[in-house]
């Protein structure tokens, strides 16, 4: 029963931070939420030139 | 020194294809232009050497004024802090269509970069007649000119050999380049050049000379505003002075650098290309006649729709069924396996149910990719887009927009990031905010749900289409209606203005390649697949926890007690399992209602009622805000955990057409289902999109004016359709 309930906290907990980490990429813009097309990563932000 | 190359061309040349040979890579092409909006990097090995080469968005000029342009230009004038210096350039050519691919080579050429042509479509310009002497043409530009079919890999051994050469430092940059211009604009160039020269200190970097170019022939451009925007109204007179003396013989600036342009571009064609005369009419000159006519092509739009729409639920339904039942058979194994109690619960009603509620979707989202990949990749879509001028073109949008709200049918995002393509900064606003109501993948899960417990399955046509083909269809569309007015609004007050010309290149059609479609229907299902495993995983469980816990003593002592007096009634054995079974039941949704999210739930369900909603779709609704499709795996959660017991081994379908409202009544009808269909289909439930909106329009603004609109349109659209339908539809019970 104890093991049981570790096991249960373990996952709460997992899905917890990974909520979290997911909103605060999200916000720092590193999480586009689906496929850009390109393998070699997501496109940079392209609003800086010189 | 390493060497960086640029990768450029016309839109829809088939650079990205170009690309993905030389490098092994696998970036998104199609056939349209406007598929690659920013920098792609990849690397070309020749051996032990290494070449880094960047796939540019495509461009007519460098005369830019679309973000994607300013792009190009800046990457090809070592104007940014962000990218290394390129050391050379690779221009792909359309074969079949030379001479304004020339114009904008005929620009780079002033760039003093080494160079290589790569001649593209070889295979299109042989149909045509089109001949074309690739050595007279090398001789005459002083630079490699090879011949390639990318989408046959052909050509690219010497594509290769001529790199290998530019990285050796065997190509020099062309010393001559014979475009005719008037004496006047070199003088005016040269004094702008003098004054620019001056304000180095304020500009804080040396200007090159085509960027100069720019700032004098491109009145109202982007490098006539970013000089402006450091050196003020002053420097603006000095720039009039100089467009003053520039002008000759009348001409207009852009008439005179056209003018001299094509002249050269005229004299290279003239001893490297013949073309048959008279000039031959092309297939898909004579395919469009028919599918860019108003009629015709309008009612061939509407008929390509009807098919795809209905092919989803025709064929997907026995794959669907199967992965249903997998999902069943694995929560059923998993039940007998474990023992009652929290991890079996976690398990079997949040885990299972919920991700697998979701993992059934997967055979539509990859039939409705293939479709959109299929489309995309012979052509159609820059015909769609044509017809669709006409309908944008009441709200003051072109048919430029049509792409990226058309990409947006998949996911928002890379359609917002389409709008790099559109010039007009208005225009450009206007369809970011318009975008995310296109219907994306994320909301065919919804509309499947709904359509499949609650519209009947009326045959229409003769068989041919179903009633839910059909609402299906209606739901896709209700995006683009409700744009069109949304657009028009905007238009009207934030972005004023005159409605932008549309032009537009008509890509050949051609026959979709395999590898190409397959490979965007994989990345769609890998994305949906990844996105089921993490993100719709660590929700469920959540929302699953938040449901469970806390478990109230006084609620379990209760129904302790009810279980032994009912056992200790002397009720014979079939009753008494029944009368269990009910109290179990009873105790599961005592437990939800005291919950968290059940507290919480009740909390909000007021403001969802007049939508005919009860708290746990409002909860499944509001849990669904960062990524919609979390609604079907919330609503698998929330109905399995107060679900009767033997509808736990059936699909989400059977179990929301079996929930109740406390007093019995069905929870879900007609209206209500159509309710959550419109609610979805217009609400920003997305956190990534509107995170992209932020990034491409560089302020918080738009996505909160975007999330404020969409939301309460979705929420009166939700109310409208629940009261009106309530009305017309008959009462309870199910389609």
């Amino acid at each position: 029963m104890t093991i049981e309930r570790v096991i249960v906290a373990a996952i709460v907990l997992y899905a917890v931070i990974y909520l979290t980490r997911y909103i605060r990429r999200s916000l720092q813009g590193k999480q586009t939420g689906c496929g850009c097309g390109s393998e070699t990563g997501c496109p940079k932000s392209d609003s800086t030139p010189k | 020194m390493a060497t960086t190359l640029a990768l450029v061309g016309n839109p829809n040349v088939g650079k990205t294809a170009v690309f993905n040979a030389l490098t092994g890579l696998s970036a998104t092409t199609g056939n349209y232009a406007g598929v690659t909006v920013s920098r792609t990097h990849g690397t070309v090995h020749l051996g032990e050497i290494k070449v880094e080469l960047a796939d540019l968005p495509g461009t007519y000029s460098l005369a830019a004024r679309s973000p994607d342009e300013v792009i190009v230009a800046d990457v090809l004038m070592d104007q940014r802090d962000d990218e290394v210096p390129i050391t050379g350039i690779i221009i792909v050519v359309d074969a079949s269509n030379l001479e304004r691919n020339l114009y904008f080579l005929s620009q780079l050429i002033e760039l003093k970069k080494p160079f290589i042509v790569a001649l593209n479509m070889m295979d299109i310009a042989d149909r045509r007649g089109i001949e074309i002497n690739h050595e007279a043409l090398s001789k005459a530009l002083g630079a490699p000119v090879v011949p390639v079919c990318a989408h046959k890999r052909q050509g690219f051994d010497t594509l290769r050999k001529a790199i290998l050469s530019l990285h050796m430092g065997d190509l020099a940059a062309p010393e001559f380049l014979g475009c005719d211009f008037p004496e006047s604009q070199k003088f005016a160039v040269g004094e702008l050049t003098k004054a620019l020269r001056k304000n180095e200190g304020i500009l804080g970097r040396s200007i090159p000379g085509p960027e100069i170019s720019r700032i004098l022939i491109d009145a109202g451009g982007y490098a006539e505003k970013r000089i402006l925007h450091k050196l003020g109204a002053d420097f603006a007179e000095t720039l009039a002075i100089c467009r003053a003396h520039a002008v000759e013989n009348g001409l207009t600036l852009p008439a005179q650098e056209a003018k001299a342009r094509y002249g050269w571009v005229k004299e290279i064609l003239a001893t490297s290309v013949t073309r048959p005369n008279p000039r031959r009419r092309s297939r898909s000159e004579g395919i469009d006649n028919i599918l860019t006519h108003k009629v015709f092509g309008t009612l061939f739009f509407v008929t390509i729709m009807l098919v795809v729409f209905q092919s989803i639920y025709s064929w997907a339904g026995p794959v669907m069924d199967l992965v249903d039942g997998g999902v069943g058979a694995l929560g059923g194994l998993i039940g007998t396996v474990l023992p009652e109690g929290i991890l079996k619960s976690l398990l079997v009603d949040g885990a299972i149910a919920g991700v697998g509620s979701v993992l059934i979707f997967l055979p539509q989202i990859l039939l409705l990719s293939l479709f959109i990949s299929l489309l995309e990749d012979c052509g159609y879509m820059a015909r769609a887009a044509f017809l669709m001028d006409r309908l944008l073109g009441w709200c003051g949008l072109s048919g430029q927009s049509f792409i990226p709200m058309l990409s947006s049918f998949a996911c928002a995002i890379p359609g917002i990031m389409a709008t790099r393509t559109i010039f007009d900064r208005r225009d450009r606003f206007t369809t970011i905010l318009v975008a995310p109501l296109m219907s994306c993948s994320a909301r065919l899960p919804v509309y499947i749900i709904m359509i499949g417990a609650f519209v009947p399955q009326t045959k229409l046509f003769g068989g041919l289409l179903t009633l839910p083909a059909i609402t299906l269809l209606v739901m896709y569309g209700l995006g683009v209606a409700v744009a069109v007015p949304v657009a028009w609004i905007l238009k009207k007050t934030i972005f004023r203005g005159e409605k932008p010309p549309l032009i537009l290149e008509m890509p050949s059609y051609k026959m979709p390649q395999a590898k190409t479609v397959f490979r965007k229907v994989y990345r769609e299902g890998k994305d949906f697949l990844s996105r089921a495993g993490t993100l719709i995983f660590a929700v469920t469980v959540v929302v699953w926890a938040l449901a469970y816990f806390p478990r109230s003593a006084t609620i379990a002592e209760s129904f302790d007690a009810q279980r032994a007096e009912v056992s200790n009634a002397g009720l014979d054995e079939e009753v008494l399992a029944e009368r269990i079974a009910r109290l179990d039941n009873l105790e599961e949704g005592e437990y939800l209602r005291n919950s968290v999210l059940g507290k919480a739930g009740h909390l909000i369900e007021p403001v969802f009622r007049p939508m005919g909603w009860d708290w746990r779709i409002a909860t499944a609704t509001i849990a669904s805000f960062p990524a919609r499709e979390i609604i079907v795996a919330t609503l698998g959660t929330l109905f399995n955990m107060g679900a009767d017991e033997n509808e736990e081994s059936e699909g989400l379908i059977a179990t929301l057409q079996g929930a109740t409202w406390p007093d019995g009544r069905p929870l879900f009808n007609i209206p209500v289902a159509l309710s959550i269909m419109v609610f979805f289909a217009l609400c920003a439930q997305c956190g990534a999109t509107l995170i992209t909106i932020k990034r491409e329009t560089g302020q918080w603004r738009w996505p909160v004016l975007a999330f404020t609109y969409m939301t309460v349109l979705a929420y009166v659209g939700a109310i409208v359709t629940y009261q009106v339908s309530s009305l017309i539809l008959p009462a309870g019970g199910l389609g």
